[in-house]
């Protein structure tokens, strides 16, 4: 079985895109090929201009550039304290100033240096371990950031300030791809790409994918509220697509 | 009903709880919020009878936990958040007699309950499937089966969808809400859009209970919410506005009620 079927498509540097579909879909595989992890089965991935032989001969300072975070990093967590864990990947690298890129990622991801650098991985709660792990793909500052369902298992402040980051770090020329779960946070994207059973059904910008309410629905997504209720009051009259609580409003607004 | 009465809970020098009280009633869907690292978790396997609390008590239906013993285990369920955790068969009905049989019930009596909890569940189609064929929403319930199999009185679910889709998560939570109908549901989450329906709600700060009341009075008070580190759903927002602009909007706060709202503004278009 393909968990994902023959697809082309090109990721422009700096762009900032939302990978969404069902449980099985085929994101995950789909962004560990994007990240050079595994290798496709057919066809190609070219990253930064050419065909690199994934993943064997990947020379260090291309694996550098490109973070992933896993779907369950604290899976992987091996260190005895927060900043050994955060700072392997600098390490290993053989970055310079660990110690402040273990500092500005930890605070980035949410959590307090001097409160948390001595603590075990394995103590923390279930979202503070989410926020080690995103601190320890950030610590190497990559200019590709594959970010596999970041924000599940974090609260509401921490999702929105994690979100706020996001935008700010991919302002500076830095390509962000996202895996999840919740069309809410894919407005926010420049593209949407949907998968549904390993194939690639949209990638357009978020108004045209919403656009489609009906197969969002059929391959189990959820669209926005504000989406679904324009969409029902499309059926009755003209009526704007909304993707958004204040789109919809001020359409309502302009309507009253 | 399980009281929790002044618990308090430290781990390496560290209070993780302290002096929580709250009640879990049956027929309710409780629901317990607050930011990561709160305590919720802790709080859930005290009450599951996982951890010992450092001080204060536990009771159900005024019997202290510790007296009460293995009935009090197998009165109080707990659904965790990663269905892959706590599943032991390779069979789905395989998974919910496992723990009737270590009750030493009869083969009948086994078969019934296998029966009754994954009808319940909605899963009962799907019993010769083999569990890794599942979907993480079809997991969650075939733990909740597994539980049901044991009569609970009391449910907990820690951040059960935490990890799931949003078809995945509606399953869950719907079955939640019709097992609150009988026995006592603690829902724990972070995210308010699954609290609205709560009957009762707590919010934990750095191991206090820093807010308990109705939905309603939790998100118009912005301290609390500040505290328990949530967020106001987009539903809530709309509510907000629709209301401002002299819509009445009915609870639950779903799409019907809210579209409901909408309608009756005085809109040009649907004139």
């Amino acid at each position: 079985m393909d968990a994902v079927k023959p697809l082309s498509l090109r990721i422009a540097k700096g762009e900032w895109l939302a990978l969404v579909g069902h449980t099985g879909s085929g994101k995950s595989s789909l962004a560990q090929l994007m990240a050079g992890l595994t290798s496709p089965t057919r066809g190609t991935v070219k990253h930064f201009g050419r065909v690199w032989n994934y993943p064997k001969d990947l020379p260090i300072e291309v694996r550098r550039r490109i973070g992933f975070l896993f779907q369950f990093p604290e899976h992987q967590f091996f260190a005895e304290t927060v900043f050994d864990e955060v700072a392997f990947a600098a390490k290993n690298f053989g970055l310079d100033n660990v110690q402040d890129r273990v500092k500005e990622s930890l605070e980035v991801a949410g959590l307090s240096f001097d409160q948390f650098k001595d603590r075990s991985p394995f103590t923390l709660s279930g979202g503070e371990k989410r926020k080690v792990a995103l601190a320890s793909v950030m610590v190497c500052d990559p200019e590709v950031l594959i970010l596999d369902e970041p924000s599940a298992g974090l609260d509401g402040a921490s999702k929105r300030a994690f979100w706020d980051w996001l935008r700010d770090y991919s302002k500076e020329e830095r390509t962000v791809i996202f895996i999840t779960h919740s069309l809410e946070e894919a407005v926010t994207a420049e593209r949407v790409l949907v998968l549904s059973n390993g194939t690639l059904l949209f990638a357009d910008s978020p108004r045209e994918v919403f656009s489609h309410v009906n197969t969002l629905t059929r391959v189990g997504l959820e669209p926005p509220i504000a989406t679904e209720i324009s969409y029902e009051l499309r059926k009755r009259a003209s009526f704007p697509m909304a993707l958004t609580v204040e789109e919809l409003v001020s359409a309502l607004d302009g309507d009253l | 009903m399980i009281e929790v009465q002044d618990v308090s809970y430290g781990l390496e020098g560290r209070s993780i709880l302290q002096s929580v009280s709250m009640n879990i009633c049956p027929g309710q869907f409780t629901v317990l919020m607050g930011g990561n690292g709160a305590g919720k978790t802790t709080l859930a396997k005290i009450i599951k009878g996982l951890l010992v609390p450092t001080s204060g008590k536990v009771l159900m239906d005024g019997t202290e936990m510790a007296a009460a013993g293995r009935d009090y285990q197998i009165k109080v369920g707990i659904v965790f958040q990663n269905p892959e955790n706590q599943i032991v068969a390779s069979v789905v009905e395989e998974d919910v007699a496992f723990g009737p049989e270590n009750l030493g019930l009869k083969p009948n009596e086994i078969r019934e309950r296998v029966e009754s909890s994954l009808k319940t569940v909605g899963l009962w189609d799907l019993r010769h499937r083999p569990v890794h064929a599942l979907s993480g929403g079809q997991k969650q319930r075939l733990a909740i089966a597994g539980i049901l199999a044991l009569r609970p009185s009391y449910i907990l679910f820690d951040e059960a969808t935490a990890l799931l889709d949003p078809v995945g998560r509606k399953e869950v939570l719907e079955t939640a809400t019709i097992l609150a109908k009988s026995v006592g549901v603690l829902w724990i989450t972070h995210d308010l859009r699954e609290a609205l329906q709560a009957d009762m709600l707590y919010a934990l700060c750095q191991g206090r209970v820093v807010f308990q009341g109705s939905v309603q009075e939790f998100i118009t008070n912005p301290e609390a919410m500040d505290l328990a580190n949530a967020t106001i759903p987009e539903e809530v927002t709309l509510a907000e506005m629709l209301s401002k602009r002299g819509a009445h909007v009915d609870w639950p706060l779903n799409k019907e009620n809210l579209l409901k709202a909408i309608t009756s503004l005085n809109l040009k278009t649907f004139h």
